[in-house]
C-alpha cells in the first residue's frame, strides 16, 4: 500500500512538471510564444523569472488592459500594459505602460503589424531555463535524467521480482 | 504491489498531476484589467531652498481616476525654513497634454481649475516665518470627460517660486 502511494506521488510530481513543461513548449505549434521576464516593471503582474506565454494578435485585437509585448525601437521586447489604443488612419497609436512604472510609453504600428498579447505565465520557470542555459545547467540537464535513468535501472534489477497471483 | 495496481498508480498519478499542471496553468492566465482602464495622475512637488517640501514622494497619486468617478485626496505640506516671511506661487508640469483640459485640480486655496491652467504660475500666499501650511490637494475627472481620459497617465512636477515678502 506505502509502495503504490509512493508510485502515485511520484508521478503526481512528473504528471505536474510535464503539464507545466507542455504549457511552455506547447505553444509554439500554435503561433505561441514564450518569453522569459527580464525585468520587474510589471510587478506583481510578472515577475522577473516568470515565463510569459504570449499569441500574436493584430493591433485592432489589443484593448485598454491587455498586456501586449511589442518590440521598442530600440529592438528589444517589452511587455507592458495597454492604457489606450486610438486608431488614426492606417496606423494604431498606443499608451502602454509597466504596472509597476510611472511612466507610461507612447508609440505607433501599422495596422497591418502584428503584436503578442500575454496570455499565462509561468511562476520562476525562466529562472530554471537561464540556469540551463549556463554551462553547468546544461550538464545537469544531462547528467541529473542520466543518474536517475541509472538507479532507476538498478533498482529495477535488484527488485525481488513479484511471483504471479 | 501487483503490477496491475502499479500501472493503475502510475495511470492515477500521471492523470492527477496533468490536471494540476492544467488548474495552475488556468490561475496563472495574465487578467486584462477591463476596457475601463482609469486615468492615472501624480503630482509631486520640487522642494525649493526656501520651504521644504513633504511627502518626498507624491503628494497625490491617483491610479484610476474615472469620469463623474470620486476625487483622489492629498496634502502638500510646505514649512518655512528662511528667517523671514515668503510669498509663495506654484506650477504644475505635466509630463503630457492628454489630461489639461479634463482633469482638475484643487489645491488649497490657490488654485482651482483645470490641469492646463495650472501650468502658469498661481497667485501668490504667504507663508510666516517658520511657518507650516498644509495645502489639501483633491484631483477628479468630472462626468464631462467621458471616456476620453481612459488609459491616459500623467505626472506632474509642481513647482515652488519662493519671494520673500516686501514690506
Amino acid at each position: 500500500m506505502a509502495k503504490a502511494a509512493r508510485t502515485l506521488t511520484l508521478y503526481v510530481v512528473l504528471g505536474f512538471a510535464g503539464g507545466v513543461l507542455l504549457s511552455i513548449a506547447l505553444p509554439l505549434a500554435f503561433g505561441g510564444r514564450p518569453l522569459v521576464v527580464l525585468s520587474g516593471s510589471m510587478e506583481p503582474t510578472l515577475t522577473t523569472g516568470d515565463v510569459v506565454v504570449v499569441k500574436r494578435v493584430r493591433p485592432e485585437d489589443a484593448h485598454a488592459g491587455d498586456v501586449v509585448t511589442y518590440r521598442n525601437p530600440e529592438g528589444s521586447l517589452v511587455t507592458h500594459r495597454v492604457r489606450a489604443v486610438r486608431r488614426r488612419g492606417a496606423r494604431f497609436e498606443l499608451v502602454t505602460k509597466g504596472d509597476a512604472n510611472n511612466a507610461s510609453e507612447r508609440w505607433t504600428m501599422h495596422a497591418d503589424g502584428e503584436l503578442s498579447r500575454a496570455v499565462y505565465r509561468v511562476p520562476l520557470a525562466g529562472r530554471l531555463l537561464a540556469r540551463t542555459s549556463s554551462r553547468e545547467g546544461k550538464l545537469a540537464l544531462i547528467v541529473a535524467p542520466l543518474l536517475l535513468l541509472g538507479v532507476w535501472e538498478i533498482t529495477r534489477i535488484w527488485r525481488p521480482r513479484e511471483s504471479p497471483a | 504491489m501487483s503490477a496491475s495496481s502499479d500501472t493503475w498508480a502510475r495511470r492515477a498519478g500521471l492523470a492527477i498531476g496533468l490536471l494540476l499542471a492544467l488548474g495552475a496553468v488556468l490561475s496563472w492566465r495574465v487578467a486584462a484589467e477591463g476596457a475601463t482602464v482609469g486615468a492615472q495622475a501624480r503630482f509631486l512637488a520640487v522642494p525649493p531652498g526656501e520651504l521644504t517640501v513633504a511627502p518626498a514622494a507624491a503628494f497625490v497619486s491617483a491610479r484610476r481616476l474615472r469620469a463623474g468617478g470620486a476625487p483622489a485626496h492629498g496634502e502638500l505640506r510646505l514649512r518655512n525654513i528662511t528667517g523671514t516671511s515668503v510669498s509663495v506661487r506654484l506650477r504644475g508640469l505635466p509630463s503630457g497634454r492628454d489630461l489639461d483640459r479634463l482633469l482638475r485640480v484643487e489645491i488649497g486655496t490657490v488654485y482651482h481649475g483645470r490641469l492646463g491652467g495650472l501650468r502658469s504660475w498661481t497667485r501668490s500666499f504667504v507663508v510666516g516665518r517658520g511657518e507650516r501650511r498644509a495645502l489639501p490637494a483633491r484631483v477628479w475627472l468630472p462626468a464631462s470627460a467621458d471616456g476620453a481620459a481612459a488609459g491616459a497617465a500623467v505626472d506632474v512636477t509642481v513647482e515652488l517660486r519662493v519671494e520673500p515678502r516686501r514690506g
